[in-house]
């Protein structure tokens, strides 16, 4: 997958939701984000009311997003300004036990993971 | 309490908008969840990125493409598109280590006009005729440092003086000096410059006799030879058009004869172009006057064919205006001329990146993270040792 630039010496990192961490991804200098792995970076990600307001308002910005968090979540925003490239790693679905995802195929698991969860925009 | 907030530029942009504020700021401050996908030229710009950052030195590199539109004008970088700016950057990175030169971009962008064997010889000496070129989108680029006031546009000047060789203020305002730019002090006939202006006319304050001339500042770059028979041309291209005094909003056909639809984008202001595509959202909406139709045809949410025709046709429309596609696509004809990149190098990224976006490697990690802890606890420590490759974009 020769898909990313190779001059940027970058270093992948996968942040982890917990039930009581929120993750979510930004860069407020530019844009930066792990295009080889996620593909084109969404056009709100780029836009600079997503970059100025995640970083401030982070809760209202996810709202708009559809993800009300409770209070008790609390959130890290990732701000990504040059070198590192994150995604987030986004709990399964609420119902899922884990020996429900231990014998689904991994194609079916596959297809409950949305891009958006992986910016953290989304909960699954 | 209080406290300024920071900033490196006006592309450090973090904290500095919230919702809570007046009305149009609110506005502003919107995300539009709208996911535009890019245009054809907008992968190919950043699939060029790609490209030339593998060339062995390579060409441009993440790096400098950040310095180029972190050095944008405010202005610009505040309104321009995002692959915009990355066109008009990777066009600066190139002509600063010569691998094109202003000449050959010139030309590219102008035609015509600018395709100049000796750059440093004044083209027009004193009493030459000229016409004042129509802006157009080919040279909105280098706005608002190559000036040219609106309203002597498309007029026939005369050369009254050749004030001398200046560096393009364009080029200076982005750290590099490229070639210089003729200026001319060219003069116009008030009486035909106003007499032509429809309802303009009629607030001149007095009729003016042939012998007031208008004298203005203009350089080489926005004057074209005048004929007879070019003027004879043009005439025909404009038809009625020009009368109205607004001609520079309509200068565009003779470029884009396949884009009709004037009554999109060409008359909108920048800043309105966020919100107008968002009446052609993926998500059918009532409130969205483009899509309530099918909605009632197929009560599903996919787009019909029709649909996205019209959602691609208006797209077009509003980035005929757009500096950037057409630096980009100019840059890329350049370059495919020149063979620095060839049209197959250029889409096989595009493919790649694509692929990348529709397979979502990163899925499959969340996968193997949800099936297997040690798995997971290994790829939150290091997720770099997962990637074949480097994950980077920006």
């Amino acid at each position: 997958m020769q898909t990313s630039n190779q001059n940027a010496v970058t270093i992948l990192r996968v942040v982890a939701n917990t039930a009581s961490v929120h993750n979510v991804i930004v860069c407020t200098l530019c844009s930066c984000y792990p295009i080889g792995l996620l593909g084109f970076s969404p056009s709100w990600y780029k836009s600079r009311a997503y970059r100025s307001r995640v970083v401030r308002e982070p809760r209202k910005v996810l709202a708009e997003f559809g993800l009300d968090l409770p209070a008790t979540t609390s959130i890290r925003v990732h701000d990504s300004t040059a070198d590192c490239r994150y995604f987030v790693l986004p709990l399964p679905p609420a119902h899922l036990t884990q020996e429900a995802i231990n014998a689904m195929s991994h194609e079916e698991l596959k297809k409950l993971v949305t891009r958006d969860s992986m910016i953290g925009v989304a909960v699954l | 309490m209080s406290r300024t907030i920071g900033s490196g530029g006006p592309h450090d942009v973090g904290g500095m908008d919230i919702l809570s504020g007046s009305k149009e700021e609110n506005a502003a401050a919107k995300i539009d969840l709208t996911d535009k996908p890019n245009s054809h030229w907008e992968s190919c710009i950043h699939a060029l990125l790609v490209v030339l950052s593998t060339k062995q030195p390579p060409l441009a590199t993440t790096d400098q493409l950040r310095r180029c539109v972190e050095g944008l004008e405010p202005e610009a970088y505040a309104s321009w598109g995002y692959y915009d700016k990355w066109s008009v950057a990777l066009t600066t990175i190139l002509l600063e280590i010569g691998v094109i030169t202003q000449t050959e971009m010139d030309a590219e962008l102008n035609g015509d006009a600018v395709n100049r064997t000796e750059p440093d010889v004044p083209l027009y000496k004193v009493g030459d005729v000229v016409r004042i070129r129509t802006e157009d989108s080919r040279l909105r680029w280098r706005r608002p440092h190559l000036r040219c006031p609106g309203y002597i546009f498309g007029q026939v000047a005369r050369i009254e003086e050749y004030v001398g060789p200046f560096h393009d203020p364009f080029m200076l305002a982005y750290r590099c000096t490229g070639v210089k730019q003729h200026l001319y002090r060219v003069s116009m006939d008030m009486h035909a410059l106003w007499n032509n202006a429809g309802a303009a006319a009629s607030s001149t304050e007095a009729p003016a006799t042939t012998e007031d001339r208008i004298q203005a500042d203009i350089y080489e770059g926005w004057l074209e030879p005048y004929t007879e028979q070019g003027a004879k041309k043009a005439r025909l291209e404009e038809g009625h058009g020009q009368s109205s005094g607004n001609a520079h909003a309509h200068s565009h056909h003779h470029e884009h004869d396949h884009h009709h639809h004037d009554d999109h984008a060409h008359t909108q202001p920048a800043a309105e172009q966020g919100s107008e595509t968002h009446k052609h959202a993926h998500k059918h909406d009532h409130s969205q006057e483009h899509s309530h139709e099918h909605e009632h045809e197929h009560g599903h949410t996919h787009q019909d064919r029709y649909e996205v025709e019209c959602v691609a046709a208006d797209r077009e429309a509003e980035e005929v205006n757009r500096p950037g596609k057409v630096v980009g696509e100019a840059l890329l004809r350049l370059l495919y001329r020149k063979a620095v990149v060839t049209p197959a190098e250029i889409h096989r990224t595009v493919e790649a990146l694509e692929t990348a976006g529709t397979s979502l490697k990163a899925a499959d990690l969340v996968v193997y993270a949800w099936k297997d802890p040690a798995f997971k606890e290994r790829l939150v420590a290091d997720g770099t040792q997962f990637c074949s490759h480097r994950p980077c974009a920006c």
